[in-house]
């Protein structure tokens, strides 16, 4: 299955997510809305192992395919989610949040296909990118979470369950981000001989870690929560920096992650 | 609660910490201002073992003294944050600013270090201040059969083990790039500034080889030698299995015949012989309008010319050079004191552990591509490696638990 066939694979599974995260928020239809999400899901993991087994190496060497897999974890991980803290909004979000990317891949597919060079051949490829993706989504949520949390506090609403939640969030997410960037270490000290070299985007990985660390422990202090917040606004900005940025900055034009 | 306090009234919070924190930045600039980088050099065996003796030392104090306030402060969530913070902006600085090996002091940023952050004053002043905060925190909480204890002391210690061997051993790992001929044995090596130095470490190449990719057609201007359209240049992967053509510009390509290991055999054609000169070579059919041509094409390489199809006058068909998929040495390894390793396979991805040295395949000679009559290797020594990678195990460890447990509430 070639990526020209994306298209009969994406519009099925923007189209059954749409459906069920509407139908989520109607008490007698939320089974249905359960299934046609599931079935979402099922659509667009089909098209990525035929398209696999097409080009015949793991789909996550291009900027496209990296999207396909965003789109996958973070419909996967938010209905897991909202399976286990019912919150209806967070399937409505993970829905749009995974259709975004899926548009995107059809308006700019950037999947040219290039040979994987021997330093990429790697069997750290698949979980370390897997394990980024999975952080980002677990981190795009709760800061959609901490944004709806600040607009509530301001209006004096307190709302102990959705800190509960973006804490949650945030330690599954930041569990997954530590081990991403552990075995992006094993994987460099295989392949380069250096587990760290503060190449830039190691830098900036870096110092979204520390920031997400600043959030976690001021969480554990009773500090405002509003500047722990704020903290996670800022660093879901220095994530998207390290994910997307990295490869305009002027200082990383020799950095060896720009794919 | 701050606000009623005046600063530096006991206990410390935030006020005084980042306080304190931006002073010892400030420091750092100022000491990078007159004496210049950190030379880590200066902690090289064994004085990073007596460095590390010492910190330790501070850190078994802590825990004596941990009821007097400048230990509760030392180890408090506020003193944690604001290192955080510091060496988060100390990081920001590094991310913005091109980091390169030898400065000419010519302006304030490099003065203060930004082009050299990670041997910059303030950034090793923060990074040692929050090894030994780290440490102190670590021996001063109660061990419990709680899963937070377990969290936290998964965390922090592989976090701790990492700072601390990677820091302090930063200065005792020595890498070095070693060339050797197929069939010759060598223990000469260049060292990072290009100085020659004998290893007690030798390396025999049995032999090398490359193998390469299935190479692609494109189309190009016969005048620029543009890969065409010019814009968005089109690339055909060869696949032998499939029956896809190429269209362009309405000529029809199709693959009548592939060999991967092709040596030319004639004036127009290639037959498959498998020896180091040899490279791809495909034989194609161009249709336009009931006009039907076949020909071979090939990329060449130092010992065979390449070969171009005409599709019309401006137009040709080409291959594009292969690209490596993996390159592999057959290497014996001798050390001084008698060990012996082998390894048939040695490629990227795949190094060679000998004791304490790890053996790298590092490249071959680029131009001769397949016929290249050497392979080199990066040789690294690193002692304290093992150290790193409990580190690394046990924070892996805990990463898991974090995902597994989330953040406990006190029910």
């Amino acid at each position: 299955m070639s990526w020209d066939s994306f298209i009969w694979f994406a519009l099925p599974s923007i189209l059954l997510w749409v459906i069920a995260s509407l139908l989520v928020y109607k008490t007698n239809y939320r089974l249905i809305s359960n299934i046609l999400f599931l079935m979402g899901i099922s659509t667009f993991l089909l098209f990525i192992i035929l398209f696999w087994n097409h080009i015949n190496r793991p789909p996550f060497r291009t900027m496209g395919e990296t999207r396909l897999w965003y789109s996958f974890f973070i419909t996967t991980i938010g209905f897991i989610t909202y399976r286990i803290w019912k919150y209806k909004w967070l399937l409505s979000y993970t829905a749009l949040v995974g259709s975004v990317f899926i548009i995107i891949n059809l308006l700019k597919p950037e999947i040219h296909s290039t040979n994987l060079m021997p330093a990429l051949q790697s069997s750290w490829f698949i979980p370390h990118v897997t394990s980024y993706i999975l952080s980002y989504s677990m981190f795009g949520a709760s800061t959609i979470a901490a944004i709806i949390l600040l607009f509530k506090l301001r209006k004096d609403k307190e709302d102990k369950e959705l800190e509960k939640l973006i804490d949650n969030l945030v330690y599954v997410g930041f569990g997954f981000l530590a081990l991403g960037m552990l075995m992006g270490c094993m994987w460099a000290k295989a392949a380069w001989g250096n587990y760290w070299s503060w190449d830039p985007k190691e830098t900036w990985a870096f110092l979204t870690i520390t920031t997400y660390l600043a959030y976690i422990h001021t969480r554990i202090q009773r500090i405002n929560i509003r500047t722990s917040l704020w903290i996670l606004i800022i660093a879901l900005i220095l994530l998207c920096i390290t994910w997307l940025g990295v490869s305009y900055l002027p200082s990383a034009q020799e950095s060896i992650h720009v794919y | 609660m701050h606000n009623k306090k005046r600063i530096w009234q006991i206990p410390w919070g935030y006020r005084e910490s980042i306080v304190i924190v931006l002073g010892i930045v400030l420091v750092g600039f100022m000491l990078q201002a007159t004496i210049g980088k950190f030379d880590f050099y200066l902690l090289s065996f064994p004085f990073n073992l007596y460095f590390g003796i010492l910190s330790l030392a501070f850190i078994v104090l802590s825990v004596f003294l941990k009821r007097k306030s400048f230990f509760i402060w030392f180890t408090s969530l506020s003193f944690s944050v604001s290192l955080i913070g510091a060496i988060t902006f100390l990081s920001i600085i590094m991310g913005l600013t091109k980091q390169v090996p030898i400065v000419d002091r010519a302006n304030i940023f490099t003065l203060l270090g930004f082009n050299q952050m990670t041997s910059s004053w303030a950034f090793v002043l923060i990074y040692f201040l929050l090894l030994l905060s780290l440490g102190s925190t670590i021996a001063k909480r109660k061990p419990r059969l709680t899963k937070q204890y377990l969290v936290f002391i998964l965390n922090h210690i592989g976090l701790w083990l990492i700072l601390f061997f990677a820091g302090l051993g930063y200065s005792d790992l020595n890498r070095y790039i070693m060339y050797v001929e197929i069939g010759e044995t060598q223990w000469r090596v260049y060292d990072k500034d290009s100085k020659v130095v004998e290893l007690p470490i030798a390396i025999q190449l049995n032999s090398f080889t490359i193998e390469q990719y299935i190479p692609k057609l494109a189309v190009i201007d016969k005048k620029t030698g543009e890969v065409l359209p010019k814009d968005k240049p089109i690339y055909f992967q060869i696949d032998t299995n499939s029956k896809e053509e190429f269209s362009f510009n309405g000529y029809k390509i199709r693959l009548k015949n592939y060999i991967h290991n092709a040596v030319r055999s004639s004036d127009s054609s290639y037959k498959e012989v498998p020896m180091k000169a040899s490279c791809p070579a495909a034989l194609v059919e161009i249709r336009n309008n009931n006009k039907v041509k076949s020909h071979w094409i090939s990329a060449g390489n130092k010992m065979q010319s390449p070969m171009f199809m005409d599709i019309d006058s401006n137009l040709a068909l080409v291959m594009t050079p292969s690209e490596p998929k993996s390159f592999i040495s057959n290497i014996e390894v001798y050390t001084q004191e008698g060990g012996y390793y082998k390894e048939e396979n040695l490629r990227v991805n795949h190094p060679l552990k000998a004791g304490s040295w790890r053996i790298y395949q590092y490249g071959y000679d680029n131009n001769m591509g397949k016929m290249s009559s050497y392979s080199s290797f990066e040789l690294v020594y690193d002692p304290w490696l093992n150290m790193v990678y409990l580190g690394i195990g046990l924070l892996a460890l805990g990463s898991l638990l974090l995902i597994i447990f989330g953040k406990n509430y006190k029910k």
